[in-house]
């Protein structure tokens, strides 16, 4: 077990969190290997901060165990906080202290701290020194916690929601020049976001998360060659051997032309739709979104299936 | 980085934090030992309570120590010191709290236990701080106007006021652990203050008021040096902030 987990980052088995009976997140499985960015996906309320709560030993799991860094997040909550920083949504910074108090405040604190680094994002940043926080703008505070869960050099960076409210370009910025530059560094980056559009950018890895269970985990190039889409203008009906493959669901229909998804053996699929005589044929990939909807859309068949 | 007992760059952050409570707090308390200095010699109904005093109970060390044990140290000094004991502590984990910033500090490389233990020591030296700073302001102000105070037997009154206030301070800080949000700290542990504080007014109940015995009037006119109340309120105070401790490392944020 010790062996295997040492090549993830984050290693969990059987993770549960249940608050006041209400289940946040359930059985939770997962492997996250080390040097990439991770996207944990899913709608409000579906686990994704809980995760990260857990990861930094801030919740106790009710059940099943996992490690971080290769240190047990029950017991070793105090070394793990020492190489990973987090970086939330809502996170709340000392409004009175100036930039350069709360700086040398959080440098204390740390027991590695770049400043180098520090001045580097600063200048990038555009965060004055002299002023109060309060005085900052609120894309500006973020940045500042950005730059703050920066500069410790963490081996593992949790953004959760990090970017929401703050301006495209700085975005933009964030996802090309700061992650990339944390990636090559080899750190790990897990972002929790419902924002599927940018997620799809940067992860190398995805997990959906719904109602506290995983969906789906899977690397975004297998994500996306598993779910692609054939939209067909057949001459003549195909026949009904055709609509019984497996690999084929989520059929949409009007007129002659259909539009299906194919979940496995695209090259198989495909061949067979050029063997029916047809006058438009052509296959898209879906979008994050789309994969997402489809895999929730699923879900709640199922569920109502099961009653 | 391994627990630390206390983090000094938490501790400077919090001393920072609350020093305008502190300052307030000292010019509360340094002002009233003014007036309660400037005030004896107006009071006359002193001697009786000193039977053994031959010279002029006005310029008797003893006289004096019991007239600002009484008006002071039990009065006057452990009412105002409950309010600074309150406003420093009703904030140190409930302001944190309401605005969102616990999560932060949660996050960095410190223990749960130093956290506690650096908020807590922060909010006492601040609180021995202000006593201090209020006992110095009585001594220079006895001084200038020809008083002396024995000091002993103030000394020995005054550790029971500052135990007191210990008491009341980790009071609050165990609401201020439990609630998210510092006012209604504040006025739990003010609530519990009246509730001692009434328990004092009358004889049969006031052995349980540690306002009763604070400022050690009682030790100063006579009496006993109250050992067992000290016990039992140090004792108190540890049970007050072995509770906080307990609740705090059960928070979930």
């Amino acid at each position: 077990m010790e062996g295997e987990h040492s090549r993830f980052t984050v290693a969990t088995a059987g993770l549960s969190k249940h608050f006041n009976g209400n289940t946040a997140l359930e059985h939770l499985n997962l492997m996250i290997p080390q040097g990439i960015v991770f996207g944990l996906l899913g709608p409000n309320g579906s686990g994704k901060t809980t995760f990260l709560k857990l990861l930094m030993g801030q919740l106790q799991p009710t059940a099943g165990h996992g490690s971080c860094l290769g240190l047990d997040i029950c017991t070793q909550s105090l070394e793990i906080r020492q190489q990973t920083t987090y970086l939330g949504e809502d996170l709340q910074l000392y409004t009175y202290m100036k930039v350069e108090d709360f700086v040398q405040f959080c440098q204390g604190l740390y027991p590695r701290w770049n400043s180098t680094l520090l001045e580097h994002y600063r200048r990038e940043f555009g965060i004055p020194y002299g002023k109060r926080i309060n005085e900052l703008s609120f894309g500006m505070r973020t940045q500042l916690a950005l730059l703050v869960s920066l500069a410790p050099e963490p081996e593992l960076l949790l953004l959760d929601e990090p970017l929401a409210g703050l301006d495209p370009l700085f975005r933009q910025r964030f996802f090309n020049t700061v992650l990339a530059e944390t990636i090559a560094r080899g750190k790990t980056v897990i972002i929790a976001s419902h924002q599927l559009n940018e997620v799809e950018r940067i992860a190398d890895r995805v997990a959906f998360l719904y109602k506290g269970r995983l969906l789906k985990e899977s690397t975004l190039e297998e994500l996306k060659a598993a779910n692609r889409v054939i939209r067909v203008a057949f001459l003549e009906e195909p026949p009904p051997s055709f609509w019984q493959m497996e690999e084929i669901n989520g059929l949409v229909r009007r007129d002659n032309t259909f539009q299906f998804n194919v979940t496995a053996n695209f090259e198989t699929v495909y061949q067979k739709c050029r063997e029916i005589p047809h006058s438009r044929l052509e296959s898209m990939s879906k979008n994050l979104e789309e994969i997402f909807l489809s895999l929730l859309q699923e879900k709640i068949r199922e569920e109502s299936h099961h009653g | 980085m391994a627990n630390k007992y206390v983090d000094p760059f938490l501790l400077k952050k919090e001393l920072l934090e609350n020093w305008s409570k502190y300052l307030l707090g000292s010019l509360m308390l340094g002002l009233t030992a003014v007036c309660s200095a400037f005030l004896y010699g107006t009071n006359g109904g002193l001697t009786p309570l000193l039977p053994g005093i031959t010279g002029s109970p006005a310029l008797e060390p003893a006289a004096y120590t019991l007239y600002i044990a009484n008006r002071w140290g039990a009065g006057t000094l452990p009412q105002l010191g409950a309010v600074v004991a309150i406003v420093l502590g009703m904030g140190s984990f409930s302001l944190e709290r309401a605005r969102g910033t616990l999560l932060f500090l949660l996050n960095t490389p410190l223990t749960r236990e130093t956290i506690f233990r650096t908020k807590t020591c922060a909010g006492l030296l601040l609180l021995c701080g202000s006593l201090l700073v209020s006992v110095l302001v009585l001594c220079l102000t006895s001084r200038l106007l020809g008083y002396s105070l024995a000091a002993g037997p103030f000394t020995a009154g005054f550790f029971l006021t500052l135990a007191g206030l210990f008491f009341i301070f980790q009071l609050t800080i165990f609401f201020s652990v439990l609630s998210a949000d510092p006012v209604k700290a504040g006025v739990a542990s003010a609530f519990c203050c009246f509730l001692l504080y009434s328990a004092g007014l009358f004889n049969k109940t006031r052995f349980l008021s540690p306002f009763y015995y604070m400022g050690g009037g009682t030790y100063l006119q006579g009496g006993p040096y109250p050992w067992l109340y000290l016990l039992i309120i140090l004792a108190a105070t540890f049970i007050l902030y072995s509770l906080g401790r307990r609740f705090w490392h059960r928070l979930e944020v």
